[in-house]
């Protein structure tokens, strides 16, 4: 038998929307095994809320978590979310939907796409090709089929949502599990002799004790680098933007079921549609744009009344050299950060989660749980930043300074690669681990303009005329089964309205 | 589009063995075009031993489907639930079932029973894993009456070719996958020792890369170099498991990490492309006697009584898992 594994007392610092889903999940999952869970949040210290749109994964952590689905979009004034418009990317002008879900079918093991390009100046856009991608623009909306042999069948859907609201529910949820909650401010960070993280001494003198702490407490990271200073990878010099300007504002217009990333000159801006109001940010690059300038371009581009003052936030992209050190662990904004260019934020958060419950002890040496736990979170952060990267470098825009510098930008050699192969012969460099697959690439790739010069020769095996009459088919199919969903607003006010009287908190 | 289009008219697949037959049914059936011919040409000298038996694991059945090839009916093939690896037996299924949501071998570690005493394989799966053994000659057989169906033809040695295919292994230091107009498959890009019996499973997975990677420009720098990284992909885990089952002990940093995993957590840990079931990682690790200490939390809401009801019924031997 091996030593006894310490870990049965675990604090999390910090509320916010980190912090409230480690503290349901683990004491949801391991609640059983007597791990007892405290947070310790100060209600003076607002939230960053980070993650308004997510991506799939989240329903399947709610689910685990017991949560039904149609109260937690009201509470949360969820609407639905089938993948991320990228306007002015490729060229201004463009415009593309990365979507929740597969292009087309491949036939005898050849990719969809690849029977596409043989045929693209016929076949129109691949977009016609994603049931999601249709339905998104048709602003058309229902779960998708049970039975696989449908193409409604063929995508998934995540939520939009007001993430200062996810806080507050999850909140509820935790402490009906036991969760123990502290409100004060932390005062001081104690060690062990051996250095070890011993406890958290509160502003008005109360000591929280604990054998793990998960540090939630945003981006200074109080535990995992004020206290045991694990140092930080900076990739700025791949990804310069590191401001962002947030404002919420009236909705215009249909309730869309996808969430929009603009292009700007110095960055990028989200519109993101809740059941309320519209989400709206602008990130950039302060290298290239005055803080001034970027909420001028924010406020000028709203489609409705302001409905608060814009709020400026300051972040560096990348991560902790370790996640995990000694008995601490950061999840959220206190590990790392990705801008949201992806809605990656809250997936970044879950599966820091689904690592530490997966690798939570009941004996052996909780050394090798942190390595292989790190292990595992880099590979999600360094997968996660090429692709980010990628709708950067894959543009022909140079009509700004900070376009200029993107295209002169050295690449990581993997992104090289990949982006090398892809132009050549159509083919996505694959893995098995990692947030965005094959389907993910694809989109950006064709959306941001990178053609492949050739297709898959196999294709040329298959008779054209029945080969582009199976696409057109395909076309006409998917069009038909986007248009006979219910509206987006529709499917909404059936089953998960906001009540109207909590619309507006 | 047409105009850059490859000039490839001959390929020729060098070899005798069952790789070299399967490799010439596959790129027939899969990239062979009007203008191309696909030769079969046998090695001046082999050096690949014919074992009695080759290993089909299930995902392996059905590339052999489309080739028209249902192994499942071929003489002497056989279900079998482990393959050999040098002394040790594999076991393709993970030993015994989760019981209230905590896999076995957290049960084993938690209960003491995970000892350098007694092995994984002592405990029956719940669900076992199969896969076939086909007598090699029967398997050699079929794939040589299939072949010029698919459209392969045979070639005297020394025929001239725009391309060849290599699937014995060769003496020397290791090759790169694709060089220059040369492409190593299955054992010759990934050389076995002590897990001989996957050889065939590296032919049909680099066979797979071939495919997706083949050329389709008269340029091939970019294909060669794509082939080439994703065998190495999947080699890596291949020669891990080599590494595992040698008495050397570990060389690579990531074989050393899995056997601290496995001994401090119980865990399989995940990496891309892996071959190998959790099964087999952890019958390879049992049978050299990595012993489990670490185990997870929620082991700890199971009593001891039926901890060792549960693991009774899987033990081989006793009555209910025998």
């Amino acid at each position: 038998m091996g030593p006894v594994h310490p870990y049965k007392r675990v604090v999390i610092l910090g509320g916010g929307t980190a912090g409230w889903m480690t503290a349901a999940g683990l004491a949801t999952l391991l609640g059983p095994a007597g791990v007892h869970v405290t947070l310790v949040e100060s209600e003076e210290i607002g939230i960053v809320g980070v993650g308004e749109a997510t991506l799939p994964h989240i329903r399947f952590f709610n689910e685990t978590l017991g949560i039904d689905e149609y109260e937690f979009m009201a509470a949360t004034r969820a609407t639905v979310k089938l993948g991320i418009e990228f306007v002015d990317w490729g060229r201004l002008g463009d415009s593309y939907i990365h979507p929740f879900g597969d292009y087309g079918i491949p036939n005898d093991g050849i990719g969809f796409h690849h029977f596409w390009r043989k045929f693209a100046s016929e076949a129109g856009s691949i977009s016609d090709y994603s049931l999601p991608v249709v339905a998104a623009r048709l602003g058309r909306f229902a779960p998708p089929s049970d039975n696989t042999r449908s193409v409604l069948s063929t995508y998934r859907f995540a939520y939009q949502f007001d993430a200062t609201a996810y806080a507050p529910f999850l909140r509820a949820h935790a402490e009906a599990r036991g969760v123990m909650r502290h409100e004060g401010r932390v005062s001081g960070v104690h060690r062990t002799d051996d250095g070890d993280i011993a406890s958290l001494t509160l502003d008005d003198g109360r000591t929280v004790e604990g054998d793990l702490f998960i540090d939630c407490s945003g981006f200074r990271g109080l535990i995992i680098e004020d206290a045991l200073e694990t140092g930080y990878e900076n990739w700025q010099h791949w990804l310069p933007c590191d401001r962002a300007v947030a404002v919420p504002c009236e909705h215009a217009g249909p309730l869309l079921p996808y969430t929009r990333a603009t292009a700007r000159g110095a960055g990028w801006q989200w519109r993101i549609p809740l059941q309320h109001r519209t989400g709206n940010g602008h990130v950039y690059a302060s290298g290239f744009l005055s803080a001034d300038e970027a909420e001028g371009q924010l406020r000028s581009s709203l489609e409705g009344r302001m409905l608060a003052e814009p709020r400026h936030l300051r972040f560096t992209t990348g991560k902790r050299r370790k996640l995990w050190n000694r008995n601490c662990v950061a999840i959220g904004l206190a590990g790392g950060f990705l801008e949201p260019l992806e809605s990656t934020s809250i997936y970044l958060i879950q599966q820091g989660i689904t690592y530490l419950i997966e690798m939570f002890q009941g004996a052996g040496d909780p050394t090798v749980a942190a390595a292989e736990y790190n292990r595992m979170m880099d590979l999600e952060f360094e997968r996660i930043r090429d692709f980010l990267l990628l709708h950067y470098v894959a543009t022909e825009r140079t009509d700004t300074e900070f376009w200029r510098y993107m295209r002169s930008l050295k690449l990581p050699e993997s992104l090289q690669e990949k982006m090398a192969l892809f132009r050549s012969n159509g083919r996505v460099q694959r893995y098995d681990h990692g947030l965005f697959l094959e389907a993910s690439w694809l989109a950006v790739y064709l959306g941001q303009r990178v053609v492949p010069k050739q297709y898959d020769q196999r294709v040329d095996q298959f008779a054209d005329d029945q080969a582009k009459a199976k696409l057109l088919g395909l076309k006409k199919h998917i069009f038909d089964a986007a248009s006979s969903l219910p509206t987006h607003e529709a499917w909404i006010a059936k089953h998960c309205a906001t009540p109207p009287d909590r619309l507006s908190a | 589009m047409s105009a850059a289009r490859n000039t490839l008219t001959h390929v020729t697949v060098l070899g005798s063995g069952p790789s070299a037959w399967l490799t010439a049914c596959v790129l027939a059936r899969f990239v062979k075009t009007r203008d191309m011919t696909i030769d079969l040409q046998a090695a001046a000298s082999s050096d690949s031993a014919a074992a009695d038996s080759v290993l089909i694991r299930y995902e392996m059945i059905q590339l052999h489907r489309s080739l028209g090839l249902d192994l499942t009916k071929l003489p002497g093939a056989k279900q079998v639930n482990r393959w050999q690896a040098g002394t040790h037996g594999i076991q393709l299924a993970k030993p015994g079932a989760p019981l209230k949501g905590v896999d076995f071998e957290h049960i084993l570690a938690r209960s003491g029973h995970a000892t350098a005493a007694r092995s994984l394989l002592d405990y029956a799966p719940a669900t076992p894993v199969y896969a076939l053994a086909v007598p090699s000659t029967s398997y050699l057989e079929a794939l040589k009456r299939i072949a010029p169906h698919a459209g392969v033809t045979t070639a005297q040695p020394g025929a001239s070719a725009n391309l060849t295919i290599i699937t014995e292994p060769q003496r020397g230091s290791m090759h790169d996958a694709w060089t220059d107009d040369r492409i190593h498959v299955g054992p010759a890009a990934i050389p076995l020792s002590a897990t001989a019996a996957m050889s065939q499973y590296t032919t049909v997975l680099s066979l797979i890369e071939l495919v997706a990677t083949w050329p389709t420009t008269a340029q091939w720098d970019l294909d060669r170099q794509e082939y080439t990284r994703r065998v190495k992909a999947i080699a890596t885990p291949f020669r891990h498991m080599e590494e595992l089952l040698s008495t050397a002990g570990p060389q690579d940093p990531l074989v050393a990490h899995r056997i601290r995993v496995w001994e401090e957590l119980s865990r399989i840990i995940p990496v891309d492309h892996d071959p190998y079931t959790a099964g087999e990682w952890m019958s390879a690790l049992s049978a050299m006697r990595h012993q489990q200490r670490g185990y997870h939390v929620m082991a700890e809401t199971l009593s001891h009584a039926e901890m060792q009801a549960h693991i009774t019924h899987f033990s081989k031997g006793s009555q209910a898992g025998a």
